[in-house]
């Protein structure tokens, strides 16, 4: 962890390059910056929506299993008689 | 010599636990979503390079043909239509509607990678380049041709999927790959939707 700090010093200086090409307030910074919500954005959306399918599914197929044991109580009870 | 085991006292459980969602449908979900980050990375870019520039399109740059980017819009819809046909006749072990399906979705596909074509010769006459057109140029072909990459490996899926369709060899119990490559169908259309707003219509 010290060794990757340590070596991330020269990347830090990079950061001035980016801050004087597109800073806040240019034309260039915006466009970073609604790209990097975008990219940022998107990989949730579909975490998201692939959890939302996950859960979704589960619950269908609990209650259906829930449907179906209820529908064979009946017909054991009536074998039992 | 060999003992024989004591009984288990716990209850016999009454039925095995099953996944709700199938292995394939969970793996090619898996899948599209690492499609969905290209396209989301080669999006993210066009944002950058389009404000970057100083005038969208640049001067002396062909407008793209917004009646091209429509057409293929409706051809790729017209497969989806196709492939969900095709899911929903080999579920009911519908031979004539799986392969009506699967042949609407090839002639759909076909026709777009064919409009395609067409807009990349005729842009190309009038002078959108790669290398010397500043950025207009790169990121429509690149996007675009990313995009009939997909087109063309589904569409190379789906023909295979006719072949063995012909041959009968799908039924409702063996139906996973016809929805794997509906599914990859449906990622390739709502791909171009985002293409088509971002390229030809902002």
């Amino acid at each position: 962890m010290l060794l990757a700090l340590a070596t991330a010093v020269p990347a830090l200086a990079q950061c001035a390059m980016c801050e004087g090409s597109a800073g806040a307030g240019s034309d260039a910074g915006a466009a970073y910056n609604r790209s990097t919500l975008f990219m940022l954005s998107v990989p949730y959306l579909l975490l998201g929506g692939i959890g939302g399918y996950v859960v979704y599914a589960f619950r269908r197929g609990r209650s259906s299993a829930q449907d179906t044991s209820e529908d064979e109580a009946p017909i054991e009870e009536e074998e039992r008689d | 010599m060999a003992t024989e085991a004591p009984p288990d006292p716990r209850p016999a459980r009454a039925s095995a636990i099953t996944s709700p969602i199938p292995n394939h449908r969970l793996v090619m979900l898996a899948f599209l979503g690492a499609e969905a980050m290209l396209f989301t990375g080669l999006l993210g870019a066009t944002m950058v390079l389009r404000s970057g520039a100083p005038m969208w399109p640049p001067a002396g740059q062909p407008l793209l043909p917004i009646w091209a980017g429509s057409a293929n819009l409706v051809l790729l819809a017209a497969g989806s239509a196709g492939m969900m046909r095709a899911t929903r006749g080999v579920r009911s072990a519908s031979h004539r509607r799986l392969v009506s399906g699967i042949g609407l979705t090839l002639i759909s596909g076909a026709g777009f990678l064919a409009v395609l074509g067409i807009e990349w010769a005729r842009l190309y006459r009038e002078g959108l380049r790669t290398t010397t057109t500043g950025s207009y140029g790169p990121i429509f072909y690149t996007l675009t041709g990313c995009h009939a990459l997909h087109a063309l490996a589904v569409m190379i899926w789906v023909g295979i999927l006719l072949v063995l369709a012909l041959r009968d060899r799908f039924s409702p119990a063996h139906h996973e790959p016809v929805e794997m490559a509906a599914m990859f169908w449906h990622f390739v259309a709502v791909a171009w939707v985002f293409l088509f707003v971002v390229l030809y219509l902002l």
